[in-house]
């Protein structure tokens, strides 16, 4: 078995605390900002409103003043203590409760009404360990994010998927073990291992960094301002905001013109424009690929070699789909499936040809919803 | 979808553009996956091609130095003929992936050790141009390149084609052509063993029995090829040759006769498994296989040529589009 998708191992040491960041970024990715330049806000207080709905609020992780606002970050300098007032979530109910989970910079999308849900707790990628971590180290906020989830999704059965041999419980919750090689960890397919069914009616399932983020407004009444990523061997407990380069600095690393810093894991994650980019909600891996370290992409034309057909979970032909979307055949790839694909980045991975396999779907994908949008 | 790399940038708008004022370094910015397996078209081909040296070595022991020159004629002509047609239409060379020399090298291994230089010369620019590069280059071809070369020069040149014509000095014999022309008695006495040590006459490469199917195994154990269409293919020859065997042994040889004798083999691991004009998922190879296996011992029996499998894979890639057609339902599909 290649190592790339072996299952992670034990994520080593708790995770080390950075400081709370001297700057704050905050990323605004579908956000519209509602704050200028100058300004003094506290601690949790809504800097930049979603612009999608279900997507949740941005709010500065820190007090300070702002000193940049543009189309992709607001940027705190850290002043102070004030912070925002707590909600009590306790009284509150149905959509009241998701409106105000959603004012409190939570995703609320994934907290659809189900009768299943399914507790993802396995390490999503390759080389991560920070869903393991979260279990083992912050079990409490976990629960609390796990009570609130489940009075926000009215889930009556619960049943938290484990990587064999990890021991770890949440109250209410029944465990289960199940192959955790890449990419049986990803949430459609650890569903289909836990139901038996694929993509079954009434099951959902969330991360343990959903639950972590959750569990922090639930416990603080504040929005969720920290989260657990793992560098390189270790994971670091990091403030909303924070710049890569300096969770980069705490890890050892650094990067130079032409890398790639990768936020979440190297299958699935996305690239930071900057070093002064700050950790978003909920990214739980960081890492840097230096310049050269694989073959360049090219627009090169697929050899039908077969490889990404014969790995892709989603069972539909890769090289088939990325040539609809290089030849803007949409209605072809829709007929072919495209929209089953579920983005595990296995087919550019193997391509021999270095073909951007995964990259054309997704941009099929994209035009589709523009098309789909326009009418 | 080249990602746009500092020095490509600077390229595009000048050195010191885009760069901060600060000394903060500029990363390249691009979609997932940022992992890649590390296999290239170029490391394929030249597994490929290590694949076939011990019977490319067997043939040069065997035959001598007419067989090297008809590999080397193969190869460097299609080679050359690659460079040519991208240079005609406009595009960068692809050669150095070695994909042309692989498929020169397999249309070397079926040509007899006697070919005439231009038999070479015409059979490599065929596979190259009519197999691969009118459909556009690699992955485009719907019949394996090698084979359509093969093809073209048994249909045009058949004398000089045919082993035992060509090769009269020889004291070996055509295991298939005696088959053919003298019946089932005319090969009793040919053992298998004198099969397998590649004492035949055949294609230069491909008789060399067991370093074809030692170069088979390495295939297979590197994962370079899967069991499927090899496997598939030899138990459609071996089967269909059985059924006709065991109702009349009289008139038919064994089935151990047909696997060993002629290019089976060479044709089941080598350009059967194709990948662009074979199926790719697991049923349809099975299907593809088992197909082309059948049709070798159909043309063997009942056509005219004695050795059908090349004909046979030909045949069989034609039935590549629809076989591709049996798959599964994608994941969650109701
Ligand atoms: S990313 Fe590629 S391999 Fe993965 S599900 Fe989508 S098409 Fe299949
Ligand atoms: S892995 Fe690449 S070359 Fe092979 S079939 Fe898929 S897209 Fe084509």
């Amino acid at each position: 078995m290649n190592r790339m998708f072996s299952p992670s191992t034990d994520p080593g040491p708790a995770a080390m605390a950075l400081p709370a960041p001297v700057r704050a970024c905050v990323p605004l990715a579908g956000h519209a900002p509602r704050v200028s330049c100058g300004q003094a806000v506290t601690k949790g207080q809504l800097v930049a409103e979603a612009l999608e709905p279900g997507l949740g609020d941005a709010h500065a992780p820190v007090a300070g003043k702002v000193d940049l606002v543009d189309k992709w970050n607001v940027c705190v300098v850290a002043q102070g203590e004030a912070r925002a007032e707590p909600v009590d979530l306790a009284a509150l109910e149905g959509g009241t409760l998701r409106a105000v989970l959603r004012s409190l910079g939570v995703d609320i999308a994934p907290l659809a009404v189900i009768n299943t849900l399914v507790i993802n707790g396995l390490n999503s990628e390759p080389g991560v360990t920070s869903a393991e971590l979260l279990l083992r180290d912050f079990a409490p906020t976990l629960q609390a994010g796990l009570d609130l989830a489940r009075r926000v999704m009215g889930a009556s059965v619960c049943v938290l998927a484990l990587r064999q041999g990890v021991a770890a419980s949440l109250a209410g919750c029944d465990t289960r073990s199940v192959p955790a090689v890449y990419p049986q960890t990803l949430d459609p397919l650890v569903i289909k291992a836990v139901t038996g069914k694929e993509n079954p009616e009434g099951v959902a399932a969330l991360s343990v960094h959903e639950l972590f983020c959750l569990g922090q407004v639930a416990e603080t009444g504040l929005p969720c301002d920290r989260t657990v990523l793992t560098v390189g061997e270790r994971n670091f407990l990091v403030v909303v905001g924070t710049p890569v380069s300096e969770v980069l600095a705490a890890a050892g690393l650094d990067a130079r013109d032409g890398d790639r810093v990768v936020l979440d894991g190297l299958f699935r994650g996305f690239t930071a424009r900057s070093l002064g980019q700050g950790v978003d909600k909920g990214v739980y891996g960081l890492s840097v690929v230096p310049a050269g370290a694989h073959a360049p992409v090219t627009d090169a034309p697929c050899m039908e070699c077969g490889k990404c057909v014969r790995i892709c979970p989603s069972r539909v032909d890769p090289g088939l789909l990325s040539g609809c979307a290089e030849f803007g055949l949409l209605k072809q790839a829709v007929d072919n499936y495209i929209d089953a694909c579920m983005e595990c980045g296995l087919c550019a991975y193997v391509c021999p040809t270095h073909r951007p396999v995964l990259q054309y779907i997704r941009l099929a994908k994209q035009q589709l919803r523009e098309v789909a949008e326009s009418v | 979808m080249q990602s746009l790399t500092p020095d490509k940038t600077a390229r595009v708008l000048g050195a010191g553009a885009l760069r901060p004022l600060t000394a903060a370094p500029v990363l390249t910015v691009s979609a997932p996956p940022f992992a890649h397996a590390g296999s290239s078209v170029r490391s394929l081909m030249l597994t490929s091609i290590a694949a076939l040296a011990p019977a490319a070595i067997m043939a040069a022991v065997a035959y001598g130095l007419p067989a090297v020159r008809v590999m080397a004629l193969c190869g460097a002509t299609a080679i050359i003929t690659e460079t040519l047609c991208e240079r005609l239409m406009g595009r960068q060379s692809s050669a150095d992936d070695y994909h042309c020399l692989y498929v020169g090298l397999v249309l070397a291994f079926l040509l007899p050790a006697a070919a005439p230089w231009w038999l070479a010369v015409m059979g490599a620019a065929s596979s190259i141009v009519l197999g691969k590069m009118i459909f556009g280059g690699l992955g485009g071809s719907p019949l394996s390149p090698a084979l359509v070369g093969w093809a073209v020069c048994r249909l045009s040149w058949p004398e000089a084609m045919d082993a035992e014509f060509s090769m009269l000095a020889s004291e070996l014999i055509s295991p298939l052509h005696h088959l053919k022309f003298f019946g089932p008695e005319a090969v009793d006495g040919i053992t298998s063993v004198q099969l397998l040590l590649g004492r035949q006459l055949g294609g230069l490469g491909a008789s060399q029995l067991w370093a074809v199917s030692a170069g088979g195994l390495l295939l297979l154990a590197l994962g370079r090829v899967r069991w499927e269409i090899p496997l598939a293919f030899l138990t459609g020859l071996v089967a269909t040759t059985g059924i006709y065997w065991l109702s009349d042994p009289a008139s038919h040889a064994s089935p151990l006769f047909h696997l060993l004798a002629g290019s089976a083999i060479f044709v089941a691991f080598f350009a059967a498994t194709d990948e662009p004009s074979s199926p790719s998922r697991v049923l349809p190879m099975l299907l593809f296989g088992l197909l082309a296996g059948a049709l070798t011992a159909v043309i063997r029996i009942y056509g005219i040529y004695p050795d059908g499998a090349p004909f046979a894979v030909l045949l069989a890639n034609l039935f590549t589009p629809m076989l591709a057609r049996i798959r599964p339902k994608p994941f969650g599909a109701r």
